[in-house]
């Protein structure tokens, strides 16, 4: 045991490594907070679309929602920051302008990161509006609201009120996955470990370290999640 | 009383799929009128009621508010609701707000009143229905017959002209009906316009001014309620009231 230990070097990985990931929070505290925002609001108009929208609009929303659950998420992520521009360029040219689109690293994360949640929360918010009562949006009518304003001043409140807890564990699942935007370039904690570690040859050192700090970050966030849930469902006696 | 017609129905008809529920529902309504509408369920009544506002649409026919038509496609539910107000049965308050934001939500974001003005309105309207001490607690704190008597104000705050009134003490326990039909009382010695839906008897017997039996999407009989209720002059209505009767009933 002790032979082991005095074979690594945790106090020496630590003075170069821990900052640098300190600093790397930032990015994935960035990249989690716009995407997760997003997610909400693409799942929220995926889910009303799909429930609501005119034939072809739902048809289209469940093509959409096959495509980008049947992808993963590390795929969709390399096609949005290498592919897109690319089709964007070779679409201008063809038009007879010449472009060099480029999306920062950082932008498509996040794109990338919205739109897979996205459609995974719209799911969960779709069978959060279905479950309210159709009564709640009748007496709405009868007072004089409009369809769109019974949805958005009655019945989502009260969706989202009782999703929040199914949101949250996406919140907690997405702060993990902003891993994958080590493969975008985005100068996260991945990134940051492997440069790190490549230079260094303190492979065992950083990945534990790296692997530490996302628990530092998801398990408290895991906790307060649960916490909500629990206050939800306590003030809903 | 004034004789001026508030609400005229003429030649109603609604289906469903191949399945026709109401036939052929005429009916003028006057100002101050208490209709009480009865009949064996399935029989139209409240989807009458639900046609009269938009919250179905009509397959024929037409109804005329003040000799205006209300009935048509394009006119706007939000327009209709400013005049005719309804509660349901199954009380449908908003739960996730507090009853006074209940109470003043529509008449702060559809009407466009002050907010000081209404909340007073509606802590009058609580008063007078003796929930004054509610103004904070959710819907969820609530027994039913408080819950009916809140979406009462709901609707009353909006200052309607006519009242509908789809089977409100249905889902209550027996000892809080005598609570939601006193406020439907202190209605009618208000002269508000009203049709309720009813199993109650003896209460539709008390206010209504005039009985319509409906059966089978058509009006059976319409009476006067001393009349309907001691001798009905159709023999469906006889059957159908017979069913309320114990007297020829022997347990032992």
């Amino acid at each position: 045991m002790n032979n082991l230990l005095s074979q690594l070097h945790f106090a020496a990985a630590a003075e170069y490594l821990v900052p640098s990931l300190i600093h790397g929070i930032g990015v994935v505290l960035e990249a989690t907070i716009f995407g997760f925002i997003l997610a909400t609001i693409v799942g929220i108009f995926i889910a009303i679309g799909r429930l609501f929208a005119w034939k072809p609009v739902k048809a289209f929303l469940y093509v959409f929602l096959e495509i980008i659950r049947g992808t993963p998420l590390l795929v969709q992520l390399v096609y949005i920051y290498y592919v897109v521009p690319l089709i964007i360029n070779l679409l201008a040219a063809m038009l007879g302008y010449k472009t060099d689109v480029q999306i920062d690293p950082l932008t498509a994360g996040i794109a990338g990161l919205a739109v897979n949640y996205g459609c995974y929360m719209s799911e969960v918010i779709r069978a959060g509006i279905v479950s309210i009562d159709k009564g709640q949006t009748e007496a709405a009518l009868v007072l004089g609201f409009g369809r769109y304003e019974a949805l958005f001043r009655i019945i989502m409140p009260q969706a989202l009120r009782s999703i929040i807890p199914s949101l949250g564990n996406y919140l907690v699942m997405m702060i993990k996955d902003t891993s994958l935007l080590a493969y975008v370039a985005v100068n996260e904690l991945l990134l940051r470990t492997q440069t790190f570690a490549s230079q260094t040859f303190y492979t065992i050192e950083a990945y534990t370290y790296l692997a530490l700090f996302y628990l530092i970050l998801s398990v408290p966030l895991s906790h307060c999640v649960k916490f909500i849930e629990y206050k939800l469902s306590s003030s809903n006696r | 009383m004034e004789n001026k017609t508030l609400l005229r129905i003429e030649h109603l008809k609604k289906t469903f799929g191949d399945h026709t529920i109401l036939k052929d529902i005429s009916m003028e309504v006057k100002k101050g009128e208490v209709i009480v509408i009865i009949g064996p369920s399935g029989c139209g009544k409240s989807t009458f009621l639900r046609c009269l506002n938009h919250l179905e649409t009509i397959d024929g026919g037409a109804v005329y508010f003040k000799d205006e038509c209300i009935s048509g496609k394009n006119i706007s539910r939000a327009v209709i609701c400013q005049h005719i107000g309804m509660v349901f049965q199954s009380y449908d308050l908003f739960n996730h707000l507090t009853v006074i934001d209940n109470i003043t939500l529509a008449a702060i974001q559809v009407q466009h009143r002050k907010k000081a003005e209404v909340e007073q309105a509606a802590r009058r309207l609580l008063a007078r229905v003796g929930l004054a001490d509610k103004e904070t607690a959710y819907p969820r704190q609530l027994s039913g017959g408080q819950k009916q008597r809140i979406a009462m104000i709901r609707a009353l705050i909006l200052n309607p002209e006519v009242m509908l009134f789809d089977e409100v003490t249905a889902s209550l326990d027996p000892e809080m009906v005598r609570e939601v039909l006193d406020v439907i009382i202190g209605l009618t010695r208000q002269g508000m316009t009203m049709l309720i839906v009813t199993h109650e008897m003896s209460f539709a017997r008390a206010v209504a001014d005039r009985i319509f039996f409906f059966d089978d999407g058509q009006i059976i009989e319409e009476n006067v309620p001393e009349r309907f209720f001691d001798k009905p002059g159709t023999e469906r209505a006889g059957q159908f009231l017979n069913s309320f009767k114990f007297n020829s009933v022997k347990v032992k």
